[in-house]
């Protein structure tokens, strides 16, 4: 057996950063793909289609792996774009590859009345993962409260409304995952 | 405690069932670590009889599936429709029927508006959707 008797071979011996949810390795992948050559081209009609089937799920398993691979390299980002009186808009964005270059893609469709803000600066990331959402939602609502608050709350950040509504039930939760996701806390919390 | 009518009721323990069916999925697939806040959240929805909360915590959950990979997402969605009867095409089609209406009108009424075209952009990129609406959602974004 190739991975031996360690349990977490199949994930390169690193289990916290990869998984095998189909139970497949790549070598069995491989063999899997030869053995589906072989059985189609049997002369017995079942083995062909055993062949057919095994091919079937093997390209399954190949495309899911692309898109979660695909997914690994998303991330939440937050962001700030200033003013030349030094009012400060702050958002999130959700894209892929480097977060300075996802900002800068969410940047590039802003409206016209940010213009003359300038360029988007990267505050934070986090992975593309349920905990990753919650703390960026936090996240957010802690940069636009730290840059003078959404004015919507009196506040004299150039947002006009708060990332996260004061009433909403999961801004506490929001707000602690940020704090634990991003070590620390930018601002108190100032939802209900 | 308010009295709600029936129907608001059974929309109350539908959309309570549907949360934490979903956060019990995500706690199955990735380490999550606040499902417990959203439980609190929920219970406190349920106490207080409160189907505007339930409905926000709803919509939250359902926006932190974006962070699922897609064959999570499609166990998901199974999950939801063999459980609960959840039709999730059916719910994409209202909401797609509804940015097509705010681009048709081809301006962002508010703020809030703005903020759910942006994720439903964010969305779409994430999904794999169509890319003409993304992009005609983003000429939008930036011409508004």
């Amino acid at each position: 057996m190739a991975g031996g008797v360690n349990l977490y071979a199949y994930a390169g011996n690193n289990p916290l950063a990869l998984s095998d949810p189909y139970g497949l390795q790549a070598c069995c992948l491989a063999e899997a793909r030869d053995l589906a050559e072989q059985l189609e081209q049997a002369p017995h009609p079942l083995a062909r289609a055993a062949g057919a089937a095994i091919a079937i799920g093997v390209g399954a398993y190949a495309a899911a792996k692309t898109a979660t691979e695909a997914l690994k390299d998303y991330k939440f980002v937050t962001y700030t774009r200033t003013n030349a009186a030094g009012q400060v808009y702050s958002g999130r964005t959700f894209g892929k590859g480097d977060p300075q270059a996802i900002v800068n893609t969410c940047v590039a469709g802003h409206p016209e009345k940010l213009a003359g803000y300038g360029p988007g600066k990267v505050d934070t990331w986090a992975p593309a993962n349920a905990n990753g959402y919650f703390a960026i939602r936090g996240r957010e609502q802690q940069l636009i409260d730290a840059n003078g608050g959404a004015q919507s709350d009196g506040g004299t950040s150039a947002n006009d409304i708060r990332g996260v509504s004061k009433g909403n039930p999961l801004g506490q939760t929001f707000h602690e995952a940020a704090n634990a996701e991003f070590l620390g806390e930018l601002h108190p919390y100032t939802g209900n | 405690m308010r009295n709600l009518k029936p129907e608001d009721q059974a929309t109350l323990a539908a959309l309570r069932a549907r949360i934490l069916a979903t956060v019990a999925f995500v706690e199955s697939v990735q380490d999550f670590r606040y499902g417990k806040g959203i439980r609190e959240a929920v219970a406190k929805a349920l106490e207080g009889q409160s189907l505007r909360s339930m409905r926000l915590i709803a919509r939250e959950v359902d926006g932190m599936t974006i962070a699922l990979e897609p064959h999570q997402r499609d166990g998901l969605e199974a999950l939801l429709a063999g459980r609960l009867g959840v039709d999730k095409e059916a719910e994409r089609a209202v909401i797609q029927a509804q940015v097509a209406a705010i681009l048709k009108r081809g301006t962002i009424a508010s703020a809030k508006e703005r903020r759910r075209l942006e994720d439903y952009a964010d969305l779409l990129e994430a999904t794999g959707g169509d890319p003409s609406e993304a992009a005609a959602v983003r000429q939008l974004l930036h011409k508004s």
